[in-house]
């Protein structure tokens, strides 16, 4: 079981200007949870909607077991399940009806197709909405439906694109043991950029910036690589300003007039600073802060 | 049928449980009752040599399906052209492109549906006529067969067609929108009208009709009238007994030509059916000199001096941005086709100006204007601007005085030669036919939802009115002396500000 991407490039329009939203791409995908890492607008959605199938690259291969699906889409489909980013819903149905609508489109058998749904209503908790029209639906509710439809064929790739939006802490918690439960037998592919729904559950970690893949690796190497380059520092107020716009800050907590820092720069920012372990987001700003200073600093600060 | 079933049957509920299905159910009821007139009635519908049928079921039953053959093709066309958009507004293609169901099926599945709201529209409607058998009483006897059968003969191979070529516009990009709309409409008018009787073989029937009526009451010499006519000296229209027909084979031959349209258009459809992709770049190279010098430096300078003219006031400030938000998108081949419209009306023989060019010009101004009072709803941003907005009053007042300005540049032309020729009445008229046409506009955006309202009875009453010169439905006044005799523009200003009020009533009150 193998998502071979090779040398993916993808233009899109957006009123009369052309953007180009992934350059070049090529990655492999194994069993297990690649999480997909990257700021607003760094091509994940758009990487994401060619790998649903639904947008068709300008160039480039993507291999699903040997086979290109950019040519023959229908062999991925049946073995699919994909939550986009933004979906909407038939509110006039009942959350069961609309989930037997998506087996059927699915190709699904009736019976095998209601008994999967009815474990999946139990699973994420909604088994007590299941015949209320869907417009009653809170928000997070209508994600968890999301979620519901994406495994109803038991998909072996799943591609779920910022899928914790909406969700509470405690519902972020479930879907977060939910993944890890079904990441043993099937790839799937998460996109976020909260670096924290990703810590603790993917096996490989994608970053994008700008549509290009900038770092692809295991959770620990990523780590590794910024390990000497994290650093705490206890600084006054009014220091605060010039070393925002000097480093990457990837934590800040104030104590009456010092506030403490988590830097992450390649020297060391300051004679008072100290050397500490690196986390992933560290990893995460550093890089693509790297690529684009400010674009980094900002979201740090 | 284990893909196609759900399909279908997810998409009828989702369909047929909203409210506006109800509201188009209650319409054709209304239609169908209003479609048998009482003998003494002010107007009649189907007037053979000065008779009509009496209401047995045999009458009522061929009525019912010349009605549907009308009627049917416009108006059930846009009730059911939404079963692709549907799935677009709601978002809802993104899952539905990552399933593996083909093309071709997902269409036949909306194209059942399609159908199954027509069948649906037809039965309630047959309901309605044995309501007005009943109501009348002229035949108690129910012949449900007779009633029946004309339906399924005439009307069911254009229920058929109007199904595919809903869904053949929603497949081609751009008859998707508000073009396919108008596109649709002219083409009912153009070409559906004169050909229907002869396509769905409703025509033959209605000769049989007239030469039987002939035949039984050979020294009446009355009119035949099909449709609406006013019956001006309150006579009782005379009655006789039609027993019916039986159907035949070449009465079932003759639709043939409907169902190969049908078939075709379906076929059209699954070629151009993008199956909610959004496919990458064209590799078209763009003209980098007219996006830079035309749309670049001319919107910014044509911007910066109308922002000039309107930044002391806050009505015109808002005014200029909701004119801006109007045109925003739209091609510059748009107002090239607007300067040129103006120009041809200072150029043209005023009779043609008067009865042709102008109101092609605000037809012209349809699509620009049909997102008025809608707007928000679409693009989501009603809550932003619910909380951000002064005065609601003012905000509707700025929408209205947007499409109002839009549609008097689209008349410039007229209103400089009315103003040359010191035709005073006429300019009043041609304030009048504006107003009415923004106020239509906004109310219909405001009160529906959605712009397709307005893109539809819009160019109906263009049609019947300024160009058909139907005096009350003539919101210009082609026939300018007539209609101030007859006191119409004074009607359409108080329907305008009436229209104006109710609008602005409805979005203050959200």
């Amino acid at each position: 079981m193998l998502l071979d991407i090779q040398s993916l490039s993808h233009q899109y329009k957006s009123g009369k200007q052309a953007h180009t939203a992934i350059h070049s791409l090529t990655m492999q995908v194994q069993p297990g949870i690649l999480a997909l890492l990257g700021p607003n607008g760094a091509g994940k959605s758009s990487l994401m909607r060619i790998l649903a199938t639904i947008n068709k690259p300008t160039s480039g291969k993507i291999l699903w077991q040997g086979t290109d699906i950019v040519q023959s889409p229908q062999i991925l489909r049946s073995e699919l399940g994909y939550l986009p980013q933004y979906f909407g819903v038939y509110d006039q149905l009942s959350g069961v009806e609309f989930l037997q609508y998506i087996a059927g489109l699915k190709g699904l058998e009736p019976t095998r197709a209601n008994q999967t749904i009815d474990d999946l209503l139990n699973k994420l908790n909604l088994s007590h909405a299941a015949h209320l029209p869907l417009k009653g639906y809170s928000g997070g509710m209508k994600q968890r439906v999301g979620i519901a439809q994406a495994l109803l064929n038991d998909p072996k790739l799943l591609i779920i694109d910022e899928p914790t939006v909406g969700l509470d802490p405690q519902e972020r918690n479930n879907f977060r043991q939910l993944l890890t439960e079904l990441a043993a037998e099937r790839c799937i592919i998460f996109s976020t950029h909260i670096v924290s729904d990703v810590e603790s559950i993917a096996d490989r970690i994608a970053i994008m910036q700008s549509g290009r893949l900038i770092q692809c690796d295991v959770p620990s190497v990523l780590q590794e690589k910024v390990a000497h380059k994290c650093w705490t520092l206890t600084a006054d107020l009014p220091e605060l300003k010039h070393l925002q716009h000097e480093f990457i800050i990837s934590h800040s907590s104030r104590h009456a007039n010092k506030v403490e820092l988590n830097i992450v720069a390649d020297y060391c920012p300051d004679a008072r600073a100290k050397h500490r372990a690196p986390s992933l987001e560290d990893a995460y700003l550093y890089f693509t802060g790297n690529m684009q200073p400010q674009a980094g600093l900002a979201r740090a600060s | 049928m284990r893909q196609l079933w759900p399909c279908i049957s997810a998409d009828f509920k989702q369909r047929t449980r909203q409210q506006s299905f109800a509201v188009s159910l209650l319409a054709m009821v209304v239609l169908t009752l209003l479609f048998f007139p009482a003998p003494d009635a002010q107007y009649q519908t189907l007037v053979l040599n000065g008779y009509r049928g009496i209401y047995n079921s045999a009458w009522l039953g061929v009525c019912l399906a010349m009605l549907n053959v009308l009627f049917l093709p416009l108006i059930c066309f846009y009730l059911v052209k939404n079963a692709l958009e549907l799935d677009r507004q709601s978002q809802t293609s993104e899952l539905i492109a990552a399933t593996p169901i083909s093309a071709t099926r997902f269409l036949f599945a909306k194209w059942c549906v399609n159908l199954l709201i027509l069948v649906s529209v037809v039965f309630v409607m047959l309901l309605s006529t044995l309501a007005v058998q009943l109501y009348y009483g002229e035949s108690y006897h129910i012949n449900v067969w007779a009633l029946v059968w004309p339906q399924l003969v005439y009307v069911f191979p254009m229920m058929l067609a109007v199904a595919s070529v809903a869904i053949m516009f929603e497949s081609v990009k751009w008859l998707r929108g508000g073009l396919g709309n108008i596109v649709y409409f002219f083409l009912w008018i153009g070409f559906t009208v004169q050909a229907i009787e002869s396509l769905s073989g409703i025509g033959a029937l209605l000769d049989h009709l007239e030469t039987e009526v002939t035949e039984r009451f050979p020294s009446h010499q009355g009119a035949t009238n099909i449709g609406v006519t006013i019956n001006d000296q309150h006579r009782e229209i005379k009655t006789f007994v039609w027993q019916g027909i039986e159907p035949t084979f070449s009465q079932l031959t003759d639709s043939l030509l409907l169902y190969i349209i049908s078939l075709a258009c379906l076929l059209l459809a699954l070629v151009f059916f993008d199956r909610f992709s959004q496919n990458s770049l064209p590799s078209r190279k763009q003209s980098k000199w007219f996006n830079t010098i035309f749309i670049a430096k001319i919107i910014t300078l044509l911007d910066a001096l109308f922002m000039l003219i309107t930044k002391h006031l806050s009505f015109t400030r808002l005014l200029r941005l909701e004119l801006k938000l109007l045109l925003k998108g739209h091609s510059w081949y748009w107002i090239i086709g607007l300067f040129a419209l103006n120009i041809t009306q200072l150029l043209i023989e005023q009779s043609l100006m008067i009865s042709v060019i102008l109101p092609l010009s605000w037809l012209w101004c349809v699509l620009v204007i049909s997102p008025l009072g809608q707007l928000e709803k679409q693009s989501n941003t009603l809550e932003l601007i619910t909380y951000a907005k002064q005065s609601s009053t003012l905000q509707s007042l700025a929408s209205f005085s947007a499409a109002w300005l839009l549609l008097l540049l689209a008349s410039v032309g007229s209103l400089v030669r009315f103003s040359a020729m010191n035709e005073g009445l006429l300019i009043i008229q041609l304030v009048i036919a504006i107003s009415f046409t923004a106020s239509l506009a906004f109310f219909c955006g405001a009160w529906t939802g959605n712009k397709r309202m307005f893109e539809v009875l819009y160019p109906t009453l263009w049609y019947i009115g300024p160009i058909q010169a139907a005096l009350y439905v003539d919101f210009f006044g082609v026939n300018s002396a007539v209609s101030w005799q007859a006191g119409v523009p004074y009607y359409f200003l108080v329907i305008s500000v009436g229209l104006l009020a109710l609008t602005v009533a409805k979005r203050n009150a959200r």
